[in-house]
């Protein structure tokens, strides 16, 4: 199961003939800078000593926990709802596939809080569905965990299925119709020829979908509110923290910062083809 | 033929405008996180920086549109003190109380000596036409409501905790937001029941008040500082606005209804 980096059949001049400009070059290096820079900013910042207190503290505790819960909820819900939108746009001719693309991505693109004021519209007790959650349900979304799992599903979707979704593309539908020709139906060609095709993608897309969860910060606190134990995340604790404890914002953000590098270093031989 | 090269022509008039619109959309992008992030040196001289709790946004913001000199950062004090502290550029500090104002002098961020220009009090307000039909302070404890209270760092969350302990009310709370108008706003949307917030704000968003003695006493003072403490000639007059009678920052404070300091 080789990485599908496709790096290689990219068109234009080879790679390593040509050497861009030294000024190019510079400028390259300095970009480098810009994003090595603040990762040292907070290294050197860093309560090592303290560390285990600071993290140990019941605040942090308590948004590690509610942090663990919403996370892995949204991303549970990233599979089961991103996994068959995937098939959707890989499989099927769409009319309007474009836009459609585009509404998919829209949430990798736009502000979080915009993201949580459109959810505060639609899913706020007084929002477009949300007015009938609350009058047939009894169901009100915002300021709770529930809430927050929205949000930050909404938000991470996206990298679910575009991951998993190109993966798709790629493996192509050969495989699946040999398996149909053989006599294979089709939940049996999905679960026995499809899934395991795409299995690196389906990790990668879980992955990415998982940590962009972690980090949910301006959609939750505009949809699902801020209170300790039910929606006060890991980000959230370190935006209160940096103004009561900045050594407590350091070390969380040190934890999510390692959090976001295991999940790259895990994904590096696909989302770095070398 | 004609008919492809304007054909042509056309794709590339279009392609020409992408690119246009993309390095514009660049430029702005750009220029905006320059003036975000440090653009102190390059300001113009008269400018005059003026960071002030959240609650004072139309007062700040009547000022800034009277003299345009004056650029208004708004946020949450707590939140504006720890920005000052990390290096933010800012003239003078409006916090909305002294606990506040005082991190900002302790950590020499503010050096001048700072004034009290107005008070507020906190008042009990509700969604409009207060669905939950809050009758008072009390039901601040009320499982099936949901309330809002201003973080406990920020100055209306310190406000409004002071004034329930000492009602002897534990609030059923379920949000505790960050800046007094992010709590105002979920109050007015109708997806909060009720909430502390100020006096002021209240009466911008029109929420619906219910009477709570229980927080007749309950004021918080708002703090200015210059943070040099030799103000320049346009950062004094901007103070001298709201310190003096009759100044424009001092006419907005009373319209927007502050109490007199």
């Amino acid at each position: 199961m080789s990485a599908p980096g496709g790096a290689r059949t990219a068109p234009g001049p080879d790679p390593g003939v040509s050497r861009p400009p030294a000024a190019l070059t510079i400028v390259g290096f300095v970009a480098l800078g810009l994003l090595a820079l603040p990762i040292v900013g907070l290294l050197q910042r860093a309560p090592w000593s303290a560390l285990p207190t600071v993290l140990g503290e019941s605040e942090v505790l308590e948004a590690l926990r509610v942090s663990l819960i919403v996370s892995l909820v949204a991303t549970a819900a990233c599979v089961v709802l991103g996994l068959p939108l995937a098939f959707v746009l890989a499989r099927r001719r769409l009319r309007f596939g474009r836009v459609v693309r585009a509404l998919v991505m829209l949430p990798m693109v736009l502000p979080p809080v915009v993201a949580g004021t459109a959810l505060l519209f639609a899913l706020g007790r007084r929002g477009l569905v949300g007015q009938w959650l609350d009058s047939w349900f009894g169901v009100s979304l915002p300021f709770t965990t529930a809430g927050a799992v929205v949000a930050a599903a909404f938000v991470a979707l996206p990298f679910f299925v575009v991951t998993v979704e190109a993966a798709l593309r790629q493996a192509g539908d050969d495989l699946d119709e040999a398996a149909a020709t053989l006599g294979a139906g089709a939940w049996s060609t999905l679960l026995h020829v499809t899934l395991p095709t795409i299995r690196p993608a389906l990790a990668a897309g879980t992955a990415l979908a998982w940590a962009r969860a972690v980090g949910e910060f301006g959609a939750t606190l505009t949809f699902a509110g801020n209170f300790p134990g039910r929606t006060r995340t890991l980000p959230l604790e370190t935006y209160l923290a940096l103004e009561r404890n900045p050594e407590a914002a350091v070390a969380i953000s040190l934890v999510l910062m390692a959090v976001a590098l295991a999940v790259l270093v895990t994904l590096r031989d696909r989302w770095m083809p070398r | 033929m004609a008919g492809r090269s304007v054909d042509g022509d056309h794709r590339r008039g279009r392609a020409t405008r992408r690119q246009a619109a993309i390095a514009v959309t660049a430029a702005l992008l750009l220029g905006v996180s320059c003036s975000g992030s440090g653009g102190s040196e390059t300001r113009h001289d008269r400018e005059v920086v003026v960071m002030a709790a959240s609650s004072l946004t139309d007062v700040v913001e009547a000022v800034a549109s009277s003299d345009p000199n004056v650029t208004a950062i708004l946020s949450g004090s707590s939140t504006l003190v720890a920005q000052l502290s990390a290096g933010a550029g800012a003239d003078v500090l409006i916090t909305a109380d002294a606990a506040t104002m005082d991190r900002a002098t302790a950590d020499g961020s503010i050096r001048g000596k700072p004034v009290v220009i107005a008070t507020n009090t906190v008042v009990l307000a509700t969604a409009p036409g207060n669905p939950g039909g809050v009758a008072g302070l009390a039901d601040l404890a009320r499982r099936d409501l949901l309330v809002g209270l201003c973080a406990p760092e920020v100055p209306c969350g310190t406000l409004a905790r002071r004034a329930l302990d000492e009602a002897g009310i534990v609030p059923s709370v379920d949000t505790l937001e960050l800046s007094v108008r992010a709590l105002a706003a979920k109050l007015s949307l109708g997806e909060l029941d009720a909430g502390l917030v100020y006096d002021t704000d209240a009466a911008v968003v029109g929420l619906s008040r219910v009477d709570a003695p229980e927080l007749d006493g309950h004021a918080n003072r708002y703090f200015i500082a210059s943070a040099s403490a030799e103000p320049s000639p346009a950062v004094q007059a901007v103070m001298d606005a709201f310190t003096e009678t009759g100044g424009a920052g001092a006419e907005a404070l009373l319209a927007h209804g502050f109490g007199p300091p």
